[in-house]
């Protein structure tokens, strides 16, 4: 292990830059890592700058879940291609990811969730993603401390799985730098101004200034800082999301469960700790906020057990480990934002991804880099368009967001 | 049984496996929880961060000043999903108690998960 | 009956006036235990030298007790169908079926020991046999069987669950001397409060430190034993313009055989008397089964009234080393060696299989013991008073509760919105081996006096107010069942 393979606060930045990647999250680094490898001398000089250290942000603080099972069909494409990549990301980065594909199980206990997993299913045949619909006493056999009394139907894609997310970042990380990426951590970029060839001068914490062709906003939730300090305005926002882990048991749980009605989401990691969370609305009358907002609440506590007893009674005797919280990027309209910033061609945004950004980061890191060294686009890269809010070109609304 | 000298017993981490991480450039004990799973076990920290903490001043890589815990996580005691599932959820239902002089005033709104509060 | 010579032997024999004697039967995987009543099930297992409770995740190595004060991870241990139980805070009962965790058994017949001898230089669990997938994949089948403490939980005897909110003037978390000497000190004001601690009684009392030259007091009268804090949270209105005095949440669970209660505690004043916790000292093979804490073993010894029969050494130098050494030789059996004192300098290696048999030291001296006993300063207990972000200082031992200076209350250590947050005892200044329990004692009454002055020039209802539970006795358990959210599945998307 050198020193520099987890990026470092002493990492050398050249004062010319081709490409600054402000995040080093799995967003960032996915993209500077695909960019190194796939398309080299493509871009030049690339570095990316982390606010605080890797993994401390959304990329460190998720559950972990890879699913192809969306409502929509660029959607389960994208993710069938993420899923794939994952099979042999491991060995292509030489760090274990513990990926397992488990499965993902939904359920449903209304007639309207039935409906929606009967859509699913036709959508995601289309695709070719075998998902297939389980009564509930085939949903038994696959988890026997589930009650399934309530269940009406359930929907199973054995290639879903799950992975533990700190790897997948140290991997980008140091496969990145050993392709000359320069990462520098625990430094966050104070000023961003534009320069009369369209470019950008930069200002970092250290007092350092740079010059950068072409900048990527990969900062998910703390984007919104960003953007305003240019004056760009995009309807993305920060959202607090609490998530827990439980005492280490022996493996007895292999797909990844969803509750449909109560957006209760849980699966077990490779250590035994049932990972799990719940969509919990806010308290009515709250304001939202455009800062990141972290913490946890006994309010979620009590909210998850209550739903997780639900589904699986033999929980309550279970214990929680620990909870955290990380955030979500909230965009209204459930995808992402990719591409030219309004007015600002070389301000590249790579946000909004909903609480689901990690999952997408293999295909989406591929993807954007071959764009940026190409130009080659992809029917996601049209549809994330930045700018559709403003040209009034908002669509569709991806709506199977858990947790 | 081979030689090793424990730093995190519940998850195995041993004083070699934080010289790698150290030698890696992580020296906040947040870092190093991250990198090696020091601290992530059952105790969550309680009988290890001070001997992390004590090795990293020790090797001169931290300053006693500088030096920060891990973030503290709930629950620092057991507590099984069962009790937690028996707490009603403030926003939803009305508080059980109310001192003397209710220091809120009288109208809670928050008794009445429909109505947004006053500001 | 265990084959193992006992390392711990009653102190007294069983009388009617002390029933803590009386004789309790367990049974330990194959073993058959004989322990005494006033037994944790620690003390118990110690007694009979059944000391492994585990296998560890990643090298499969013995582990056992070491804290006996409920902070470390190695007793658990699954009693009666229910995983992860902490062995050094469950009273034994008659009958009790007790199993190791995350072992294969026989225990000495355990394939998986193997591991630990096959990668001598460690395991890099990041970068271990990533490549070819195959292997990784077998690799990583192979970890997830290893690791995870615990079966699922089997024919759990019905266990109901409550919820009770308080809100009163005054919590005190900790019944140490702290807690206990400010508990004194309100109960003499007339000021509603109340003290919970998370160890039973029975605990509670061994670990008053009779010696002390100033013994705390008694148990104080408003005291919530077998009671642990787990979570202190923002009041829940705080997030509202206008309500960011909303008082905290002091989330806790109270824990007994059948009945498991949460309750929700809304203190005005909050006061953190903690205590510390004993810190693990790194040294080749630090983790056998045998090594523990100091300070745990004086407790659990004083709790279980028994003494050291087996050979005990203690690690550590200065003068808590030193008191923590005397007060072991205090609790040995007649017949027993003296408990002598090691320096951690002088320790090369210990070792031992399934338990630890003896200390190697520089220059080949070899120092046979069945329990070793780690003496090492103690780390102040600031876990719930980070979770809310009270400022800490690293002390040279662990991270302290940083005090406001003067002019502002002594005792006070910030605020979280309408709670005022105070803390005394151990985990503000430290450990005092000089003056035993005293300094924490005095130390806590005098942030109890600070506060009763605030309280009396605090608004007239404020002072006035008292402890208010709504239902007592609690309601039988529900476990409520509505919808968390609504059917947001309900409409096609546009």
């Amino acid at each position: 292990m050198s020193t520099a393979s987890l990026g470092s606060r002493d990492a050398k930045l050249p004062d010319e830059l081709d490409l600054l990647i402000i995040g080093g999250g799995v967003m960032g680094l996915s993209i500077a890592y695909n960019l190194a490898r796939n398309h080299p001398g493509a871009l030049g000089r690339v570095a990316v700058v982390e606010r605080s250290y890797l993994v401390s942000g959304a990329s460190g603080r998720n559950g972990g879940g890879l699913r192809m099972q969306w409502g929509d069909a660029g959607n389960v494409a994208l993710m069938r291609e993420s899923i794939e990549l994952c099979r042999h990301l491991a060995q292509e980065l030489g760090i274990n990811l513990w990926f397992r594909q488990g499965g993902y199980l939904f359920l449903a206990r209304t007639e309207s969730g039935e409906r929606r997993l009967h859509r699913n299913v036709a959508v995601h045949e289309q695709v070719g993603v075998p998902t297939r619909l389980l009564a509930a006493r085939e949903a038994l056999e696959l988890v026997p401390q589930l009650d399934v009394s309530e269940v009406r139907v359930a929907a199973y894609n054995p290639e879903d799985g799950v992975v533990f997310p700190w790897p997948f970042v140290w991997g980008y990380a140091a496969r990145a730098i050993a392709h000359g990426v320069a990462i520098r951590t625990h430094t966050s970029v104070d000023a961003l101004e534009p320069d009369a060839d369209g470019g950008y001068r930069v200002t970092l914490s250290t007092g350092e200034r740079l010059r950068a062709a072409r900048v990527i906003n990969a900062t998910g939730a703390w984007s919104v800082g960003i953007n305003r300090g240019l004056g760009i305005e995009l309807p993305n926002h920060p959202h607090r999301h609490e998530i827990l882990s439980s005492e280490p048991l022996k493996p007895f749980l292999d797909p990844l469960v969803v509750d449909l009605e109560t957006g209760l989401y849980f699966s077990q990691s490779t250590r035994g700790e049932i990972v799990t969370g719940i969509t919990l609305p806010d308290p009515p009358g709250l304001v939202a906020s455009h800062e990141v907002e972290l913490g946890s609440t006994l309010r979620f506590l009590s909210n998850v057990s209550r739903a997780l007893i639900r589904v699986m009674p033999i929980a309550r005797h279970l214990k929680p480990l620990r909870q955290w919280s990380g955030p979500y990027d909230i965009s209204p309209d459930g995808d992402a934002m990719v591409g030219p910033s309004p007015d600002h061609p070389q301000l590249i945004q790579v946000c909004g991804f909903t609480g689901h950004g990690f999952m997408m980061a293999p295909a989406v890191g591929r993807m954007v880099a071959r764009w940026l060294a190409t130009g080659e686009s992809h029917p996601m890269l049209e549809r994330w368009d930045p700018c559709r809010f403003r040209d009034g070109r908002q669509l569709r609304r991806e709506d199977m967001i858990i947790g | 049984m081979s030689e090793r000298t424990f730093v995190c017993r519940c998850e195995d981490v041993t004083v070699s496996e934080l010289e790698h991480a150290f030698a890696a450039g992580l020296t906040t004990i947040e870092e190093v929880k991250r990198y090696t799973g020091f601290g992530t076990g059952p105790c969550q920290g309680k009988e290890c961060m001070a001997a992390l903490a004590r090795e990293l001043v020790r090797r001169g890589l931290a300053t006693p000043a500088a030096l920060r815990p891990f973030t503290a996580r709930p629950p620092a005691e057991p507590v099984s999903f069962g009790a937690l599932a028996a707490a009603p959820d403030p926003y939803v239902d009305p508080l059980p108690s109310r001192l003397h002089a209710d220091p809120l005033g009288d109208a809670d709104p928050l008794a009445d998960a429909q109505e947004p509060p006053s500001t | 009956m265990s084959r193992q010579r006992p390392l711990l032997v009653p102190a007294t024999p069983a009388t009617p006036e002390r029933p803590g004697g009386a004789a309790v039967h367990l049974r330990f995987d194959e073993a058959l235990i004989e322990a005494r009543a006033s037994d944790t099930l620690a003390t118990a297992m110690i007694a009979a030298g059944v000391l492994m409770t585990s296998r560890s995740p990643k090298y499969r190595r013995p582990r056992g007790p070491y804290c006996l004060s409920g902070d470390c991870g190695t007793c658990l241990v699954r009693v009666d169908g229910r995983p992860n139980v902490r062995a050094c805070m469950t009273p034994v009962r008659e009958g009790m079926r007790v199993s190791s965790q995350n072992s294969y058994r026989p225990k000495q017949l355990d394939p998986t020991q193997l591991v630990d001898s096959l990668f001598p230089g460690g395991i890099d669990h990041h970068h271990l046999m990533v490549r070819p997938r195959i292997v990784n994949q077998v690799m990583q089948e192979f970890a997830r069987n290893l690791t995870g403490f615990g079966e699922l939980p089997e024919g759990v005897d019905t266990c109901s669950y409550e919820y009770l909110a308080h809100e009163l003037p005054v919590l005190i978390i900790g019944a140490g001397p702290a807690g206990r000497a400010a508990a004194a000190e309100f109960e003499a004001a007339g000021i509603d409060h109340l003290i919970v601690d998370r160890l039973d009684r029975a605990q509670l009392a061994a670990n008053v430190d009779a010696t002390s030259p100033e013994p705390p007091p008694h148990p104080p009268a408003k005291l919530l034993a077998n009671t642990g804090v787990f979570g202190i949270y923002p009041g829940p209105h705080q997030v509202f313009p206008g309500r960011e005095r909303d008082l905290a949440l002091v989330a806790a669970s109270e824990h007994h055989a059948t009945v498991e209660r949460l309750h929700a505690f809304r203190p005005h004043h909050l006061m953190f008397c903690v205590g510390s916790r004993d810190p693990m000292l790194p040294f080749p093979n630090n983790d056998l089964p045998g090594i523990v804490s100091a300070r745990g073993l004086i407790r659990a010894l004083r709790r279980a009234d028994a003494r050291i029969a087996g050979p005990c050494l203690v690690v550590g130098e200065g003068p808590w080393a030193t008191a923590q050494r005397d007060a072991l030789d205090q609790l040995r059996a007649p017949h027993a060696a003296k408990v002598e004192l090691v320096s951690p300098t002088q320790i090369e290696r210990a070792i031992g299989g399934e338990r630890i048999e003896a200390l190697i030291c520089h220059g080949g001296g070899r120092r046979s013991c069945a329990l070793l006993a780690i003496a090492e300063p103690p780390a102040p207990a600031h876990e719930l008073a980070a979770q809310i972000g009270v400022a800490l200082r690293f002390d040279g031992g662990g991270f302290a509760i940083e005090r406001a200076p003067a002019p502002a209350p002594h005792g006070r250590c910030g605020e979280l919105g309408g709670t005022s947050l105070w803390a005394a005892g151990d985990v503000c200044v430290g450990v005092d081996p000089a003056s035993g329990q005293a300094a924490a004692a005095r130390d806590g009454a005098r942030v109890a006096r600070a506060l009763v002055d605030v309280l009396a020039a605090a608004p007239h209802e404020l002072r006035d107010a008292t402890h208010f539970a709504p239902a007592s006795p609690p309601q039988p358990p529900t476990l409520r069942e509505r919808p968390v959210v609504g059917d947001r599945f309900a409409e096609d998307p546009p």
